[in-house]
């Protein structure tokens, strides 16, 4: 190796790792919910921006998020979206390019005494919908998903066929959940789901 | 096998972490303490039959150490609480 060729880092960012972690799977997703007439969705929504949020639970965000920091395994919002992650610790999901104001408004509320950190390329939002979704997921996942114990405006960090997780259930739809994989972990997940849902294919 | 963890609730064992025995306190002063003194510290843990106090680490979710009371015979789960909160139950 030569002394320039050492010096200059190369960048490793082949074509096909570009976009979102699931671009890849949008036919075969669009396949599953035809197999299943419906029974199953699983789509990918790409467009979010993701902020971890380390703060005092007693920081006067509401202005900013829509309400008080909630608490573990709770979530408050639409747009922003926070999802209580631990005592002192949250997730914020808001559209992408919308990551700096809110990163400065957050600052200006927790000053020195938390963190925000832009983390959008940590993990990928996939939609699950239909009537099937949740028994689907319940075959990789150890929670109780039952629309009773599992319910709107919750969030859980978990294991789904051990790739770790935060599920999220959402107002609106009352059987669809959102399954928030490590971008490194999506593709595995997303193979698991399209198995796991085979026999629900008519 | 389910543990109460105590910010997120009953959750599968396989997403925790065990951390040995709970409330062994650092040495006031450990450069006054004898080899042996430390290395009692170090490495030296109560073994008992029946309850004992533990830390774990809810290390797939929250992430968080807290503490739990497990008899070691049965191992049954009797409690779990918070780090810095003392044993509801011996």
């Amino acid at each position: 190796m030569t002394a320039e060729a050492a010096s200059t880092p190369v960048r490793r960012r082949p074509a096909d790792r570009t976009g979102s972690p699931l671009e890849g799977y949008v036919d075969r997703f669009a396949a599953l919910a035809a197999a299943t007439r419906g029974a199953v969705g699983v789509t990918e929504l790409p467009a979010f921006a993701h902020l971890a949020l380390r703060a005092d639970p007693q920081a006067d965000v509401g202005d900013i998020l829509g309400g008080p920091l909630p608490p573990p395994g709770h979530v408050i919002g639409e747009s922003p979206l926070t999802l209580g992650l631990g005592p002192d610790e949250w997730l914020v999901l808001a559209p992408d390019g919308t990551q700096t104001p809110l990163t400065r408004a957050l600052h200006r509320v927790i000053g020195a005494n938390g963190a925000v950190v832009d983390v959008s390329g940590q993990r990928t939002v996939v939609e699950l919908s239909g009537p099937w979704c949740r028994t689907v997921l319940a075959k990789g996942c150890a929670i109780d998903l039952h629309p009773r114990s599992f319910t709107t405006d919750q969030c859980a960090q978990t294991l789904i066929a051990r790739a770790q997780v935060i599920l999220l259930a959402r107002s609106g739809d009352p059987s669809a959940l959102w399954l928030l994989p490590r971008a490194s972990f999506a593709r595995y997940v997303a193979d698991w789901l399209l198995d796991a849902a085979l026999e629900y294919q008519t | 096998m389910l543990i109460e963890c105590p910010w997120c609730g009953p959750r599968d064992e396989t997403e925790f972490h065990y951390g040995g025995q709970a409330h062994v306190s650092y040495p006031d002063d450990p450069s006054v303490l004898t080899d042996e003194q430390w290395a009692r510290y170090l490495f030296y843990r109560d073994n008992p039959q029946g309850r004992f106090a533990e830390r774990w680490c809810h290390g797939s979710a929250c992430r968080r150490w807290f503490n739990a009371v497990r008899d070691t015979r049965t191992h049954q789960i009797v409690a779990t609480y918070r780090t810095g909160e003392s044993a509801p139950v011996t």
